[in-house]
């Protein structure tokens, strides 16, 4: 999965932008970063490890989907945001894929 | 190469880590791969980085409470006592669960910090930062974790008790 599948729009999409199963098929594989404030957001708000980050985000739901929009500041890159209801917590995530990665940027409470 | 928010951009490494945990305080691994941008020194963990960060801080927390005197725990039964709740709902509780009681583990029995146990109570959240940097009018100590601890000191300025 790159950025390059046609010309991105600069508002806000509908839709995710990343497909949740070429998402979780990234995590599937392990091709997954994590930064380390979203990490330490998750530990923090929720106790939860890297481990139950990646189980999280493998129970997103398209439902679950908040918007996507370019980032204000790396050039080129769509994010896509979730909120979620996951394991009895209130979640807000974002996260991009670069590089057939996927980059978790944000991981806190909702 | 990642860009990185700030402008700058995320450089590859490898070797050595600083992190500063928001509980432990500061953990340092080796031979580990992670990224970071040149210019703010933000950080992105590789899935592998991070569950060894996470693996490193449950081995340092065990380390730290298992170094507490036995009188400073609660029995399950007192903890749950103490909470207002009964032993099964507290053994069941999501966050205790998650370690947001810190406690340890002792022939096969459960243990919890007392002083956790009263913050959780009253915040909802037990955990503590075990260090902070060392500021005027604290006492250093050198001790109950790695040599990477020295220099910081317990979170309790009042302590007056050397813990090396």
């Amino acid at each position: 999965m790159t950025q390059k599948r046609g010309k991105q729009k600069t508002s806000t999409r509908s839709k995710p932008f990343y497909s949740l199963a070429e998402v979780k098929q990234l995590l599937k594989e392990g091709n997954v970063a994590i930064r380390e404030n979203a990490r330490n957001t998750a530990f923090v708000d929720f106790g939860w490890t890297a481990n139950d980050i990646i189980a999280a985000i493998q129970k997103l739901k398209v439902s679950h989907f908040y918007k996507s929009e370019p980032s204000d500041l790396i050039e080129n890159c769509m994010i896509d945001y979730y909120k979620a209801e996951l394991n009895e917590e209130s979640v807000y995530m974002h996260f991009y894929v670069r590089e057939n990665r996927l980059v978790i940027n944000s991981f806190k409470r909702l | 190469m990642y860009p990185c928010e700030c402008g700058g951009e995320y450089r590859k490494k490898w070797g050595s880590l600083e992190i500063q945990d928001p509980f432990i305080g500061p953990m340092k691994l080796e031979d580990v791969d992670y990224e970071e941008c040149e210019r703010c020194r933000d950080r992105i963990f590789p899935l592998e980085t991070a569950r060894a960060i996470d693996k490193q801080r449950e081995v340092l927390l065990r380390e730290i409470l298992n170094k507490q005197p036995i009188q400073d725990f609660f029995t399950a039964a007192e903890a749950a006592a103490e909470l207002g709740i009964t032993k099964q709902a507290l053994h069941k509780n999501r966050k205790v669960r998650r370690g947001f009681i810190y406690h340890t583990t002792l022939g096969g029995m459960i243990f919890y910090l007392k002083k956790s146990v009263v913050l959780f109570k009253d915040k909802g959240d037990g955990r503590f930062p075990f260090h902070q940097p060392v500021g005027e009018n604290q006492q250093q100590v050198s001790i109950l974790l790695a040599p990477s601890y020295v220099g910081y000191t317990v979170h309790e300025p009042s302590n007056t008790h050397n813990l090396s």
